[in-house]
């Protein structure tokens, strides 16, 4: 397994890891990062270039994601994949339903303009918000598929 | 410390972000779009890119930037960002940390610092306020399934809707619609209750802001058909669901209406 940092590419803050295939499955890539982001501001959590970029925006009442299509598909979309124990999920204008300590599990599927999905990336993004020092820390994983 | 302001044309903004965002782990805040330009703000936290870094990140797509000193403590840069909240030209939403604007034909909601639901500036919350400022509140009951803060019931109550229960099964949200009703010094019946779990309690009048799920099941398990809902948290995707849920109660959908890419219904 190994992990390479900014110096390979990477955006700031974000990690890659090459993981290898088990007898389950081929080799994968799984990509990390951590956020502290001030409220109303809008913060990258994942770029896959030429994929997606996932970000986030932590409001007054919740937390605004915003999928950005990198693929030259003909749309992508951020469907809820439910995660074990209490979690948090999104709702149609891609919100999630709270902005206190959280985790949300979602999968990133893109659609082309034949109709054909495929799914890119797994999500899991954990957040807790500190309301003393008016920031909410958010850390994300995707699972390459 | 410092913050740049970057005017970019407003077609533009997605573009520009693609460029920067990946540089800038605190993120940008949307100032500003207004006509065809939009106003993107970077706050120069320690260890992020400086003035001459982010102006050529954004490149050509750039039409200028300025750099200002903001303060270092980030109680006083939200106060500098912050605008009164007006709802329904009838309520002044404001936090307990900002100053109130005076305004004597405005019911004023003080809410206190929580991580619960309910600030005002939802644009759910902003349509179940207008809703609540059409009712008739006379000898009326109210209760709020999902109060978060306490927003809604506590409108309700300056509104002089008697007695309004206010529920939720967050115990934050509780906490919060609790000391949010002793500081707008009104009286709500606040409980921490799993409205799935059992009947919720009965009112003349319901206000329910939550996901459509709970909304269906909700509309399901009150066991008395309350005289008005004022039903958001879905989108127009699921109108038709939470409708046929109340109107299989007997109510009728009196009115819909669409605030930003949300809905909100009056059902009688």
């Amino acid at each position: 397994m190994s992990a390479g940092r900014a110096g390979g590419g990477e955006p700031s803050g974000q990690i890659r890891t090459e993981i290898p295939a088990t007898g389950e499955r081929g080799p994968t890539t799984m990509i990390s990062s951590g956020r502290e982001v001030e409220l109303g501001a809008r913060s990258m959590l994942i770029l896959v270039e030429g994929v997606f970029r996932f970000d986030v925006e932590p409001r007054e009442d919740t937390v605004k994601t915003i999928l950005r299509n990198l693929s030259g598909e003909a749309s992508a979309e951020i469907r809820n994949v439910p995660v074990g124990g209490a979690s948090t999920v999104l709702t149609g204008p891609g919100e999630l339903t709270a902005l206190a300590t959280s985790r949300f599990g979602g999968e990133i599927v893109l659609i082309g303009a034949d109709g054909a999905e495929r799914a890119v990336a797994k999500l899991l993004v954990g957040s807790v918000c500190d309301l003393e020092r008016g920031v909410t820390s958010f850390t994300a994983q995707a699972t390459l598929l | 410390m410092l913050e740049l302001t970057l005017r970019v044309g407003a077609a533009d903004v997605e573009e520009v972000l693609d460029a920067v965002l990946p540089a800038l782990p605190g993120g940008v805040h949307l100032q500003s779009e207004e006509g065809e330009v939009a106003e993107l703000s970077v706050t120069l936290l320690p260890g992020t890119p400086g003035e001459e870094e982010v102006r050529r990140l954004a490149g050509p797509l750039l039409i200028d930037l300025s750099a200002a000193e903001v303060s270092d403590d980030w109680r006083e840069r939200r106060l500098a960002r912050y605008e009164p909240l007006v709802a329904a030209e009838r309520f002044e939403l404001r936090p307990e940390w900002a100053p109130p604007s005076g305004d004597p034909a405005l019911v004023e909601i003080v809410l206190g610092e929580s991580a619960a639901f309910g600030t005002g500036s939802h644009p759910t919350t902003q349509a179940c306020l207008a809703a609540l400022a059409e009712a008739v509140p006379s000898g009326r009951s109210l209760a709020d399934y999902g109060c978060g803060s306490g927003v809604l019931a506590i409108a309700a109550a300056k509104l002089g809707f008697s007695p309004v229960i206010a529920v939720d099964v967050e115990e934050t949200s509780v906490g919060a619609a609790r000391e949010n009703a002793e500081r707008n010094e009104v009286e709500v019946d606040v409980r921490q209750l799993d409205l799935l779990a059992g009947p919720p309690p009965a009112a003349d009048v319901v206000a329910v802001n939550v996901p459509p799920a709970i909304q269906i099941d909700l509309a399901g398990g009150v066991e008395q058909a309350p005289g008005l809902v004022i039903a958001s948290g879905f989108t127009a995707d699921d109108v038709a669901d939470v409708a046929s849920a109340w109107e299989a109660r007997g109510l009728r959908v009196a009115e819909e209406q669409r605030v930003m890419e949300w809905s909100m219904l009056v059902l009688r």
